[in-house]
C-alpha cells in the first residue's frame, strides 16, 4: 500500500491552505452561533460576559417546548414507519431478483431529487384536495416520506455488503426461514438499521419547508417556530434554540457514524 | 428467508415492497401529478381553484401581464427572478467547485485514519439544520456582525459594508449550505484514483500541471459532475437561504412559489411554477444520468 | 449399474436453466450421476462447467429446471435446504461473524433442538476432531484462514450428515496449507465414514483425494471413474486435457493385426496401438499419449521430431518437438542420472511410444 501525503509529488501549490480555509468556513458559524448563545447581552450585538440564562429562558418557554414535543413526535413516528417499511423494501430489492428493480430503486429515490419546495407544494394541494386537515398527522406521513431514503439507503448498503452464503448457510444447518432471519440476517443487519433510523430521525427534526407547508395551526414543529422568531429578529433565545438544535443533530451523527464504523 | 412469507413471488414481492412504494408514490408521486393538473386550471376567487375550468392563464402569466385594456404585455419580473435564480444556483456550482476540489483532493491524500475523520467533519454540516445554519450568517454577515467587525479592526473600511440582503449573501448561504454534496462526490471518485497511476505519469515526463490536468481531473471527472449536480439542483430550488439572507430583494424562484401559497393565493400560477422547476431539474438529473451513468443506481 | 441402494444421491436427467443477460444459461444439461453412500466423490471441472450448480441444487439452495434429484432413493428436489440431511462446507466459508467459534459449530444442533449439554458436548469433540481446542469462545475473525476453515468443517460436520458438500473449500488457502487440509480431509471423510461431495477446478486435488471423480464440462458429465481411470484412460479430448498434459495426435486406424493395431499419423509415421476406441478400420482417430509415456532417442525407430525447447523442472525435464515440422509433441524424461541435458536444442531426434500408452479417444 502507498503512503498519502508524505510524498512531496502529491503536493500541488494551494491545495492545503484552500482545504483549511474551507474546513474554517464550514465550522466557524458553527462556533460563533454557539458562543453567541453563552452571550449574557440581551441586544447579541456585543460580548459582555458568559450565560447559561438563555438556555433558561428556551426551555421555560411553552411554546418552545411545545413546538419540541410536536417535532419529537412527528420525527419518532415518521422514522419508524419510514424505517419499517425501508427494512422489508431493503430485503426485497437485494434478496430477489426481477424485472423493474432499477425502476424501484428510482422511486425509493425520488424524495432525494425533487427540490423540497415542489414537494411541499404538491402535498399541501394533495392534502387540501383530499380534504385531509393539516395538523400533526400531515406532517407525520410526509415525513414518512421524505424519510423512507434516509432510511432506506444505509439499510440496502449493508444487505448488500452481506455475505448471500450466510443465509444459505443457515438454511443449510436447518434453520427455518423465520429463524435464519432472526438468528443471522436481522443481528446483522442491526447497524444498518440502527443508522438508517438515526439519520432519518435527524432528517426529520431537520426538515423545514414541508413541515411549514403542510403544520397548519397547532403543528408547530420546532423549526417552523425558529423560523417564526427568526423573521422577528435576532434575539438570544433563538441563538440558544438553535445551538441546542445544532448540538441534538451533531450527538445524533457522531453516534450513528460510530455506531456504522464500530460493526464494520 | 423470504419464501417464509408465501410461495407466490408476486404476492411475496408486493408486501414487501408495498408499503415504501405505496407512501412514495401515493404521498409523493400521485401529489405531483395533482399538481401539473392544478396549474391548469382557473383559479379560485378567493384562493383555491376551480375544477373543471381548465386554461393555460398560469403559463401566460409567466411572461406576459394584462394592461387596462386586458391586452397581454410582455412582463419579464418572473423571468427575471428565474434568471437570478439560475444565476446565483450556477454561481454556487462553480465557487462550491474551486474550492471543494482541492478540499477533496487533499482529503483523499491523507493517511486512512485522518480520512475518515475529515469525511465526518464534512458531514456534519450537513446533517444540521438547514436554517440555522443559514441563521448563523445572518449573524456573521450583519451590520455589526463579525465579518464587518473584522473588516473595520483590519481598517479596510469605516463604515460597516452593507452584507446582508444582497447576492452576495445568498451566495455565501447556498454555497455553505451545499458544499458537502460537492466534495464527497469529488472525495469518493479520487479517494479510488490509484496514486501509480500519477507517478506513471510523472515517470513518463509529466510535470505536476500535466499530472493533474491529464490524470487527476479526468479521473475525478465522474465525481465532480456528480458533485455539480447534487449542488446545482437544491440550489435552483432554495427556499431558506433567499429568505433569509436575501430579504425582499433577492427573491428566487422557491420564494416566488411560496408566495403564491401564502399573500399572492394563486394556486395555479404556484402550481405551474412548481412544475417548471421540477422539470427543469429532472431534466438536467436526465442529462447527467445519460452522460455519466449507464443506470441510475448503478456506480 | 449400481442398484439404487448403495446410492447416497443420484441425479437423473437434472438441469437448470438460468435466466441471464444474454438469454438463458443451461448450467447443467441432463446430468445423469451416481454417487454412492461413504465415498469421496469429486466434482471436476473448469469455471462455469456446472459444478457449483450441481452441488447447490443437492444442497438446495437452488431449484431444478428439469430432471430428478434423489437423495437415499427419495426425491428431495421439492424439499427446502433447512430439511435436507446435507451439510456444505462453503468456499467463502460462512461463518457467522456474530458468533463464537462454539456457537457457529453448535448452530445445527440447536437448530434440530438438540438439549444444551448435549451440543456442549458435540462442539467440544467437533473442535477436537478438527484440533481448535480451546478456540470455541474466539470470533471467527480472530482466526486464521486455515483455522477458519477448519471451524467451517466442524461446523458441518457436528450434524452428522449423510452427505458433506464441500464447494472449493480449499482455495482460499496458500499451497501448504492446503496440502495439510487435503490429507486431514482424507482422513476426516475415512474416520467419519460420511459421503464427500467435493467441489474443485484443481484436477491434482481431485486426483489424490477422491475415490471416484466426475469430470464437467459445459453442463455435462464427461465421465465418471477413479483417478486411475479418469488419468490413464480418458475417454475425450477434454477429459485427456484437462487432466494432466497430454499430447493429441490425430490420424486414422489404417490396419488390425493379430494382437495389435496400426495408427497412421497425419503427421506421418506409423504407431502401434493396442486398443481400437471401438472404431472400424480406416476410421479417423484422435489419439492422446502422456508425455511421460513416450521417449526420445537419437538413433532408431520411432516417430520423426525436432526439439524446439527444453524446459528444466528439476525433478523432470520436458522436451518440446515438433514432428513434421508442424505437430507440437511434448515429451517428459525424469532426471535420474546428472543433471545436464543429453539432448540440445535444434536436435533431429526420435520419438518411440510403446503401445499400451496409446489412448484412443471417443470424440
Amino acid at each position: 500500500m502507498l503512503k498519502r501525503g508524505s510524498n512531496p509529488l502529491w503536493r500541488f501549490p494551494g491545495v492545503a491552505p484552500t482545504a483549511l480555509i474551507v474546513f474554517a468556513y464550514l465550522y466557524l458559524p458553527i462556533f460563533i452561533l454557539i458562543a453567541y448563545s453563552f452571550n449574557e447581552n440581551r441586544l447579541a450585538t456585543i460580548w459582555t460576559g458568559f450565560t447559561f440564562d438563555w438556555y433558561g429562558v428556551v426551555l421555560n418557554n411553552p411554546d418552545i417546548m411545545r413546538a419540541a414535543r410536536n417535532s419529537l413526535i412527528v420525527a419518532s413516528s415518521a422514522t419508524f414507519m419510514a424505517t419499517l417499511s425501508a427494512i422489508i423494501a431493503g430485503l426485497c430489492m437485494t434478496r430477489d431478483s426481477f424485472r423493474g428493480q432499477q425502476g424501484v430503486n428510482a422511486i425509493m429515490a425520488l424524495p432525494l431529487i425533487v427540490p423540497e419546495i415542489v414537494t411541499a407544494v404538491a402535498t399541501l394541494l394533495f392534502f387540501v384536495i383530499i380534504g385531509m386537515k393539516l395538523g400533526l398527522m400531515t406532517v407525520i406521513i410526509a415525513h414518512t416520506v421524505f424519510c423512507i431514503p434516509f432510511a432506506y439507503l444505509p439499510i440496502r448498503a449493508r444487505l448488500q455488503g452481506m455475505d448471500p452464503r450466510l443465509e444459505e448457510a443457515a438454511a443449510d444447518l436447518y434453520a427455518d426461514p423465520w429463524r435464519t432471519f432472526r438468528r443471522v440476517t436481522l443481528p446483522l443487519l442491526w447497524p444498518g438499521i440502527l443508522s438508517g433510523a438515526m439519520l432519518a430521525f435527524i432528517i426529520s427534526l431537520d426538515t423545514f419547508v414541508i413541515t411549514y407547508f403542510v403544520a397548519g395551526a397547532g403543528a408547530t414543529t420546532l423549526p417552523v417556530y425558529i423560523f417564526g422568531m427568526i423573521r422577528i429578529g435576532i434575539t438570544p433565545e433563538v441563538n440558544a434554540v438553535s445551538a441546542l438544535m445544532l448540538l441534538v443533530s451533531i450527538a445524533f451523527v457522531t453516534l450513528s457514524f460510530l455506531i456504522g464504523r464500530i460493526q464494520r | 428467508m423470504l419464501e417464509g412469507l408465501g410461495r407466490n413471488r408476486f404476492l411475496r414481492r408486493g408486501l414487501l415492497l408495498g408499503p415504501a412504494l405505496f407512501v412514495i408514490g401515493f404521498f409523493m408521486i400521485l401529489p405531483l401529478f395533482l399538481m401539473a393538473y392544478v396549474s391548469i386550471l382557473e383559479r379560485g376567487l378567493a384562493g383555491g381553484v376551480q375544477w373543471g375550468q381548465h386554461t393555460l392563464e398560469a403559463y401566460v402569466r409567466f411572461l406576459f401581464e394584462r394592461d387596462l385594456m386586458d391586452n397581454l404585455v410582455v412582463n419579464i419580473d418572473y423571468l427575471r427572478i428565474f434568471g437570478r435564480s439560475f444565476a446565483l444556483a450556477f454561481g454556487t456550482m462553480i465557487v462550491a467547485l474551486a474550492i471543494g476540489l482541492p478540499t477533496a483532493f487533499y482529503m483523499a491524500l491523507q493517511p486512512a485514519r485522518w480520512r475518515n475523520l475529515l469525511i465526518f467533519l464534512v458531514t456534519i454540516p450537513f446533517w444540521t439544520n438547514l436554517l440555522v445554519r443559514n441563521y448563523a450568517w445572518i449573524l456573521l454577515l450583519r451590520d455589526s456582525g463579525l465579518v464587518n467587525s473584522g473588516l473595520i479592526w483590519l481598517g479596510l473600511t469605516d463604515e460597516p459594508v452593507r452584507l446582508l440582503y444582497t447576492p452576495f449573501a445568498v451566495g455565501v448561504g447556498l454555497t455553505y449550505s451545499f458544499l458537502p454534496f460537492m466534495i464527497l462526490p469529488i472525495y469518493a471518485s479520487l479517494e479510488k484514483l490509484d496514486l501509480r497511476l500519477v507517478e506513471a505519469a510523472y515517470d513518463l515526463g509529466a510535470n505536476k500541471w500535466k499530472a493533474l490536468t491529464r490524470i487527476v481531473l479526468p479521473l475525478a471527472l465522474p465525481g465532480i459532475a456528480a458533485g455539480s449536480i447534487l449542488v446545482f439542483i437544491p440550489a435552483l430550488g432554495a427556499y431558506v437561504t433567499p429568505e433569509l439572507l436575501g430579504g425582499s430583494r433577492q427573491l428566487m424562484i422557491g420564494n416566488l412559489i411560496q408566495g403564491q401559497f401564502g399573500a399572492a393565493r394563486n394556486w395555479p400560477f404556484g402550481a405551474a411554477l412548481a412544475f417548471v422547476l421540477l422539470a427543469i431539474v429532472l431534466c438536467s438529473m436526465m442529462l447527467y444520468l445519460l452522460r455519466f451513468r449507464r443506470a441510475p443506481g448503478q456506480g | 449399474m449400481e442398484s439404487v441402494s448403495e446410492a447416497a444421491i443420484e441425479a437423473r436427467r437434472l438441469t437448470k436453466v438460468f435466466d441471464g443477460p444474454g438469454g438463458e444459461v443451461r448450467a447443467l444439461d441432463n446430468v445423469d450421476l451416481i454417487i454412492r453412500k461413504n465415498e469421496f466423490f469429486t466434482l471436476l471441472g473448469p469455471s462455469g462447467c456446472g459444478k457449483t450448480t450441481l452441488l447447490r441444487l443437492v444442497a438446495g439452495f437452488e431449484q431444478p429446471s428439469g430432471g430428478e434429484l434423489l437423495m437415499d432413493g427419495e426425491a428431495i428436489a421439492e424439499r427446502p435446504p433447512h430439511r435436507r440431511p446435507v451439510n456444505t462446507v462453503f468456499q467463502s466459508y460462512a461463518l457467522f461473524p456474530h458468533m463464537t467459534v462454539a456457537e457457529n459449530v453448535g448452530f445445527g444442533l440447536e437448530m434440530m433442538g438438540r438439549p444444551r449439554e448435549e451440543i456442549g458436548q458435540r462442539v467440544e469433540r467437533m473442535l477436537a476432531l478438527v484440533k481448535l481446542e480451546g478456540m470455541g469462545p474466539r470470533r471467527p475473525n480472530q482466526l486464521s484462514g486455515g483455522q477458519q476453515q477448519r471451524v467451517a468443517l466442524a461446523r458441518a460436520l457436528a450434524n452428522q450428515p449423510k452427505v458433506l458438500l464441500l464447494d472449493e473449500p480449499l482455495s482460499a488457502l496458500d499451497f501448504k496449507l492446503r496440502k495439510e487440509m487435503q490429507i486431514e480431509l482424507k482422513r476426516l471423510q475415512s474416520e467419519t465414514g460420511i459421503t464427500f461431495v467435493f467441489v474443485t477446478h484443481d484436477q491434482e486435488e481431485a486426483l489424490t483425494m477422491s475415490d471416484r471423480i466426475a469430470v464437467m464440462s459445459d453442463g455435462n458429465v464427461l465421465q465418471i471413474g477413479s483417478p486411475t481411470e479418469i488419468y490413464e484412460h480418458p475417454t475425450s479430448r477434454f477429459v485427456a486435457d484437462f487432466i494432466g498434459e497430454t499430447n493429441l495426435l490425430t490420424g486414422r486406424l489404417s490396419e488390425r493385426m493379430a494382437s495389435s493395431l496400426r495408427f497412421e499419423l497425419d503427421s506421418g509415421g506409423l504407431l502401434e496401438g493396442q486398443e481400437d476406441g471401438g472404431n472400424e478400420t480406416g476410421a479417423r482417430v484422435t489419439l492422446a499419449v502422456r508425455p511421460e509415456r513416450a521417449e526420445i532417442s537419437r538413433e532408431g525407430s520411432g516417430l520423426a521430431a525436432r526439439i524446439e525447447q527444453i524446459v528444466y523442472f528439476g525433478t523432470d525435464t520436458h522436451y518440446h518437438l515438433r514432428l513434421d515440422e508442424q505437430t507440437p509433441f511434448v515429451v517428459r524424461h525424469q532426471n535420474r542420472s546428472g543433471a545436464t541435458s543429453r539432448f540440445s536444442q535444434g536436435e533431429e531426434v526420435r520419438v518411440t511410444i510403446s503401445p499400451d500408452a496409446i489412448r484412443v479417444l471417443q470424440d
